[in-house]
């Protein structure tokens, strides 16, 4: 019964060494009948089942498995593990695979289940199931299973059975004591069941992240970061880490790239972009990774410029680019590091936060020409970071009044030494009264400088022409057509360039279905209920004089469900911005015009379309409960709150009696989630009486506890009852904000009511 | 608890297990009151985002005393994060983990007490349920002259006294039984009267169900998707202990609580948020 192999050498992290077969996945080229694998569910129960063998890992103690018939969960044999001390010298963990010799198929299971029970209680390293000493390719684990000493049922979902036809790794472990004296382990009843209670909550590849990189044709890039998380039958959520192979991925344009059943990613084109995404068994996955065109002539070229102004590409030999340090971060114009991929420019923006700098080190650069953020109120900038999460803030103020008129933003990179673009976004916060002609940029504020070595390039505003986005992404790609004959599709596609421009251009011959002649682009995400702002720039010629199309979005394949409204364009070119809610859900959704109805020319440019926020029109929620003072002495605190009803309407009325501190009379309502750099709208109804006739109080938000970090304002209040609208800017994170009102600096009657907090 | 029955069963092979069954009472069976009039409907018809209707509702604010007196974590609000209408014809209540009024979760409790109530009939919900470690939701019945504030009003009675009927409640970390039990003086809160259902590979907190009770005179009748799993009469409560399910009609109570002596307390790995979805809420009475 007891089988032990001892095997050539492997590390304890086994994926650095294996090679992955790809078996399984291969095709079957000389058309041999389909083999038939055993379904066989049972992989332990009281012996080891049809074809079980086990083998030790080479580094590990490998005497460490055993059967026991003493302890067992039922029937008459458990499997147990001696794990030995962490410094015993026949090897410190115990582990290994449970392999059968010829495949099984899986298909009909959903999880692999068994009970567990340990001498003391334990933290297991790593259990799962895929793994064999000739591959790994559908490799399953969790890490830090709790195991006590009572016997428990423990679960390894099953991420996506489908793909598991001839499976040969049926259970296997590694595990170091947590404290590092040996103790026991058993396993029992180990085998497949097709349960209803583990639900699929969430899954991940690139470990959820988004990432945008450059397309390189004949790269290849293996999908990594694959996970999923599990509502188990004991309602508690279970991280499993995958391999990318159980995943399904969709490529959004398959000339520019192809991803295989293994999650490797192959770049066919420099030219073009593709979005790659995945599901598991049918749930979207969160991550993607963004293949973008690359074209040497996308950077920007400032070498003929006569002033500095925006974009910035730190081209020109004449100007006087002048970055200044500030707490320790040295900065000059210098050669790019890696030209190529994203950037192809000579020189750019170096800055080096040294080590024992102060936290906020960064630089600041005078602009000849103030930023216009009239157009747009976003910046792109391209960065070269060492490591992925680092944070830039990229600021603008007048340097004439410096930091109490900069707007800032802050955006993380999530790829290491290699060029980025990132977007910095000022929405809502730009002042048109204000000159912003300095920048101001701090890499990883908060923490001081290591010496790392940071890059800049390419500083401009986001392309503002296709008339009031005002917010929102365009989720289309080359929405303007200006990257050519990329991206979008049908055989209405067919961009031309006049003047610098580039648009989509038809002239129907003759009418017919209005599909007849369509231009699409797929790959959306949308969701049912979902609304979308669809903007875009049509015109027709002189000789047509007008005719009619329809624009809208839909399903890529049948049935076509569509949201879609017929308009008629006429020889004056017209931004048509239509409001549409989606009454369907796929991911390869796509926006749709449908030009065969009528003839003559058709120019589309400029099209965007922006996911609506929840909120809408009226704007935003309040974070605030009773701000309106109705629900009584409820929800908000301190001495100053003394609610009182008068005409049926209710008010929070202070007098003060005698002037102090202006937290010495105060109004709080607290637990408001805040975070740094985000900006709120307070809004609040506020009077004093005749015999007061004026007096100051102060509104704000920020800390409940010390340092009782805030931002906030005086205002004066008159008998007239003011409506106040304040736009804070928040210089704290906390889950217990606070808007607080402070009154008692000024002496007289207060009344304040309607008070509301918008995040904008 | 006492648990008077367990019945564990497969809703898709419930005739199968029926006839393996030896209960009392025909249960298992879907037999009930046949004379039966609707007297009240929510059907929570609404736009998404909509309060739920005060003409029949009312809300629990707070922490109560001692966390509802069970030690729950949450607190309770009437904000639409919490309870509202989902805009498909169901109320949903959303327990949260956030930090709010010093608690760490939020959530919320309903109650249709002095608007809807009713002695005697069919009380039913149509709910999905919430799930996870640490969760507790409940449909529940109080007496309508309960005593919410310590006092000498003789015309109210303080709890257990008063009676409590909970048509359903469950632990989240069980999210495939529901317990029926009533509480009253000298069985209540561990030693409740309670009867279980089980459901075979499948769980509450992944699709509608029908919990119902049927309350007669000195007994009452325990549904689950039209199927009756337990009866808990006067001869089940202790010797000498008080039947108070005679005496005055009951008003109906949906909430979702967050930790407590019931349930035990969340962990990290509790998937939050949960939502209670409740299709409809429904009350006959007994025809004479």
């Amino acid at each position: 019964m007891k089988k032990i192999f001892t095997t050539k050498k492997l590390s304890y992290l086994i994926a650095t060494l294996f090679l992955v077969f790809n078996y399984g996945c291969q095709p079957d080229d000389e058309n041999l009948p389909e083999a038939t694998f055993p379904n066989i569910a049972d992989v332990f129960i009281d012996s080891f089942s049809a074809g079980l063998q086990y083998a030790a890992f080479g580094t590990s103690k490998v005497t460490a498995f055993d059967v026991d018939s003493d302890i067992t969960f039922q029937g008459d044999l458990a499997m147990r593990f001696d794990i030995p001390n962490t410094n015993d010298p026949e090897g410190g963990f115990a582990g290994g695979v449970f392999t059968t010799g010829v495949g099984r198929n899986l298909t009909d299971y959903n999880v692999l289940t068994f009970y567990a029970r340990a001498s003391k209680g334990e933290t297991i390293n790593q259990i799962g199931f895929g793994l064999t000493f000739e591959g790994e390719t559908f490799r399953t684990q969790v890490n830090g299973i709790q195991v006590g000493t009572a016997w428990q049922k423990y679960f390894i979902p099953i991420p996506n059975s489908a793909r598991l036809t001839q499976e040969r790794g049926m259970l296997w472990i590694a595990e170091a004591a947590d404290d590092g004296s040996s103790y026991q382990l058993w396993i029992d009843e180990v085998k497949f069941e097709n349960l209803n209670t583990i639900i699929l909550e969430s899954a991940q590849i690139l470990n959820g992240a988004d990432q945008v990189t450059a397309a390189s044709a004949g790269s290849t890039i293996t999908i990594d970061g694959t996970s999923a998380t599990y509502n188990l039958p004991s309602g508690v959520l279970q991280s499993l880490t995958t391999t990318a192979a159980y995943f399904d991925y969709i490529s959004s344009n398959e000339s520019v790239a192809t991803v295989d059943e293994l999650g490797v990613v192959s770049v066919l084109s420099d030219s073009g972009s593709s979005i790659i995404s995945a599901t598991l068994n049918g749930l979207e996955a969160d991550g993607s990774i963004t293949f973008m065109d690359v074209d040497a002539s996308g950077n920007v070229d400032d070498s003929a410029n006569t002033e500095i102004m925006l974009p910035i590409g730190f081209e020109s030999s004449t100007l006087a680019y002048n970055p200044v340090e500030f707490g320790g971060a040295p900065s000059a114009v210098a050669a790019n590091p890696q030209v190529g991929g994203l950037n192809n420019s000579n020189n750019v923006l170096r800055t080096q936060k040294v080590t024992g700098s102060e936290t906020f080190a960064g630089m600041i650069m005078d602009l000849d020409v103030s930023v216009d953020f009239s157009g747009s109120e976003q910046v792109t900038a391209l960065v070269f970071a060492p490591e992925a999460g680092t944070t830039v803030l990229l600021g603008f103020e007048d340097g004439a009044i410096g930091q109490a008129s900069q707007v800032s933003a802050t955006a993380t990179t999530t790829v290491s030494n290699q060029w980025q673009e990132l977007t910095f976004d000022y929405t809502g916060t730009t002042n048109p009264a204000t000159s912003y002609n300095r920048m101001v940029l701090i890499y990883n504020n908060g923490t001081p400088g290591d010496d790392s070595v940071y890059f800049m390039d390419d500083i401009q505003l986001t392309d503002g022409d296709g008339g009031g986005g005002g917010g929102g992404d365009n989720l289309l790609i080359n929405g303007d057509f200006e990257q050519g004959m990329t991206v979008w599709e049908g055989n209405g596609f067919n961009v031309q360039t006049d003047g610098g421009n580039s648009f989509n251009f038809v002239d129907v011959a003759t009418a017919g279905d209005p599909f007849a002649v369509n231009l699409s682009q797929r790959g959306l995400d949308i969701s049912d209920g979902d609304t979308f702002t669809l903007t875009f720039d049509a015109s027709t010629d002189a000789a047509t004089g007008s005719r009619t199309m329809i624009a809208g979005i839909g399903l890529f394949e049948a049935p076509f469900t569509n949201q879609a409204m017929e308009v008629t364009v006429t020889d004056v070119t017209q931004t048509f911005t239509i409001e549409l809610t989606a009454n369907f859900t796929s991911t390869d959704s796509r926006v749709l015009f449908d030009m065969g109805a009528d003839t003559g020319v058709l120019v589309i440019d400029n099209v965007i379309l922006e996911l609506n926020d929840g909120g809408g029109g009226g704007g935003g929620d309040n974070e605030l409960t009773n701000g309106d003072f109705e629900q009584g002495m409820t929800v908000w605190e301190g001495n100053g709150f003394n609610v009182q009803t008068d005409g049926g309407n209710s008010f929070n009325f202070v007098d003060v009696a005698t002037a102090g501190d202006p937290f010495a009379v105060n109004l709080s309502q607290r637990g408001l989630i805040i975070n740094s750099g985000e900006t709120f709208t307070l809004t609040f109804d506020a009077s004093t009486d005749a015999a007061t006739g004026s007096r100051t109080m102060i509104a704000g938000i920020g800390l409940f506890v010390a340092p009782f970090t805030n931002q906030s304002m005086e205002v004066t209040v008159t008998e007239t009852t003011q409506t106040f609208t304040l736009e804070l800017t928040a210089d704290f994170t906390t889950t217990d904000g606070r808007v607080l009102f402070d009154m008692g600096a000024d002496t007289g009657v207060l009344v304040i009511d309607n008070v509301s907090l918008v995040q904008n | 608890m006492k648990i008077k029955n367990v019945i564990s069963k497969s809703i898709a092979f419930a005739f199968i297990a029926i006839a393996m069954l030896s209960c009392n009472d025909d249960e298992g069976s879907s037999i009930g009151l046949t004379n039966l009039n609707l007297v009240f409907e929510d059907d929570f018809n609404g736009e998404a985002g909509a309060a739920i209707n005060s003409e029949f509702w009312n809300f629990d604010i707070g922490t109560g005393q001692n966390g509802w007196g069970n030690q729950e974590l949450q607190y309770y609000t009437d904000r639409p994060e919490n309870v509202s209408l989902d805009g498909q014809g169901n109320m949903v209540i959303t327990a949260r983990r956030e930090n709010f009024q010093g608690s760490a979760f939020t959530s919320a409790r309903i109650n249709t007490r002095d608007k809807v109530e009713q002695q005697y009939g069919r009380f039913e919900a149509r709910i999905q349920m919430p799930g996870g470690r640490g969760v507790w939701p409940a449909f529940w019945m109080l007496g309508s002259n309960i005593e919410t504030e310590p006092d000498d009003d003789p015309a109210t009675i303080a709890w257990p006294f008063v009676g409590e009927i909970d048509v359903t409640e469950m632990r989240g970390q069980e999210p495939f039984r529901t317990i029926g039990s009533i509480h009253g003086p000298g069985y209540s809160g561990g030693g409740a009267i309670s009867g279980e259902l089980d459901l075979e590979d499948e769980r509450f907190d992944t699709e509608f169900h029908e919990f119902a009770i049927e309350w007669s005179p000195d007994f009452i009748d325990y549904f689950i998707d039209g199927i009756r799993f337990n009866r808990i009469t006067k001869d089940d409560i202790p010797n000498g202990a008080d039947w108070v399910f005679d005496d005055q009609p009951f008003f109906i109570l949906l909430n979702v609580a967050v930790g407590g002596t019931f349930v035990g307390f969340p962990v990290d790995s509790t998937p939050l948020p949960q939502q209670m979805i409740v299709d409809y809420v429904r009350i006959y009475e007994i025809a004479n």
